[in-house]
């Protein structure tokens, strides 16, 4: 059942493929900038997906710490993203 | 290369970005009515906060990186540096990587279920949740699911929207409710529809017995009940189970697709495209004009990123894109001539 071939007459695909390689390198400069329990905060949330209660588990700071650090993470990607424009 | 991220101010953003960072947490619940008025507040709030949540989705990427991925400790000493040697090498997964992305693209968030009671999902999010027992759930846009008290067992009910439900095999039945009905299964995936006048309960994978909610699994109707196998569908009423059809038709593919967020499509109307598109759009892109509307697309379509997916259409049609009133706006160009 998922296998069924696809026709695509014309294909309007959101190809982002360059855009794509350009983001990897200018998230990956932001996470260096980054100081190092941010960037390991955000990397557990987002890379490794893991809740604010685990990594306030893992690392014994409190859930609003961790959000303190993901907003700090989240403004960094944001200005690497407007520098890169 | 740009990220389309327009930002609407500096202050907009960073309140859109904490209360981003707030809503993923814990919290997320005691905080909705809060959250909800700080984006009535304005469209450029919720411009701001679509933008937030787009870049979040981007940064999915770093799950093949190098040098960040989920393979690498996240240590919290600096970031090592890439051998010239394995420049080519990071390249290579690069390459692959990105292609992996943007075929499987954005599960939009994952989480543990740590405290199993209930999951919504907003306007916009879809969301996956891994179960202990190793199963797991995805939230269409929109959706709510909670779990009903049963003596320790596998047992949800979806209150609204659609949930995909992938049950790790075992001998334990799980049980889905939803409206007037319910399945028991030991294992598969099921989508399951809870509409306003309908609900609908289909099997990509595995078996499911399928009856009324309001009998026991051990009575005489649960024994007669019907069994739904892959690539069947039964549909049935929110109140009442009594005429429920079932169907055998396998799934169409942007039926499958949609927990990626992506959706293709062999031949629609763009009308009925942007109606889906607008399922998730902070932003709603309006088209105008009467004829635009049943011009016939096919493609992939990143059916969570309106902004990505007006530029699409706009490209294939010769569009020009507005912005208005906190909608997006989509027209053919009116072409002017030299008189002559």
């Amino acid at each position: 059942m998922f296998d069924e071939a696809i026709d695509t007459p014309c294909a309007p695909t959101q190809e982002q493929g360059i855009e794509a390689a350009d983001l990897m390198r200018i998230y990956e400069q932001a996470l260096d900038r980054m100081p190092a329990k941010t960037r390991r905060i955000f990397l557990l949330h987002r890379v490794e997906e893991r809740s604010y209660r685990d990594i306030h588990k893992m690392l014994g700071i409190s859930t609003a710490t961790v959000e303190y650090h993901m907003m700090k993470a989240l403004a960094g990607i944001a200005e690497a993203v407007d520098g890169a424009r | 290369m740009t990220e389309k991220t327009p930002i609407t101010g500096e202050l907009v953003r960073d309140e859109a970005i904490a209360w981003f960072a707030r809503m993923r947490g814990p919290d997320a619940a005691a905080l909705d009515a809060e959250f909800s008025a700080w984006l009535e507040k304005g469209v450029d709030r919720r411009k701001a906060y679509a933008d937030v949540e787009r870049m979040f989705e981007r940064t999915a990427v770093l799950k093949q990186s190098r040098r960040y991925g989920p393979n690498v400790r996240t240590s919290a000493a600096a970031p090592p540096r890439l051998r010239p040697a394995l420049a080519f090498a990071s390249v290579a997964l690069l390459a692959a990587g990105l292609a992996w992305y943007y075929q499987a693209s954005p599960a939009i968030w994952a989480d543990t279920w740590t405290n199993p009671a209930r999951v919504a999902t907003r306007k916009g999010e879809i969301r996956t949740v891994h179960l202990s027992d190793g199963s797991s759930l995805t939230l269409d846009t929109h959706s709510d699911v909670r779990v009903e008290q049963d003596q320790g067992k596998r047992h949800l009910r979806l209150l609204t929207g659609r949930a995909r439900i992938t049950v790790g095999p075992s001998e334990e039945p799980f049980l889905v409710d939803a409206g007037s009905g319910r399945f028991s299964t030991q294992g598969g995936t099921f989508d399951v529809v809870v509409g306003l006048g309908e609900i609908t309960i289909s099997s990509l994978k595995g078996q499911a017995r399928v009856g009324p909610l309001n009998q026991p699994l051990t009575s005489a109707l649960w024994n007669r009940g019907r069994v739904l196998g892959p690539g069947t569908t039964v549909r049935y009423g929110p109140r009442s189970f009594a005429n429920a059809a079932f169907q055998q038709a396998p799934a169409r593919r942007h039926d499958r697709d949609w927990p990626t967020g992506w959706a293709t499509y062999r031949s629609v109307p763009l009308g009925t495209l942007v109606a889906e598109v607008n399922r998730y759009a902070a932003l709603p892109v309006v088209l105008d004009g009467s004829t635009l509307g049943h011009e016939q697309v096919s493609g992939r379509f990143h059916l969570t990123d309106a902004e990505g997916f007006s530029q699409a259409v706009a490209d294939l049609f010769d569009l020009e894109i507005r912005h208005v009133g906190g909608e997006i706006h989509l027209r053919r160009r009116k072409f002017i001539f030299d008189a002559y």
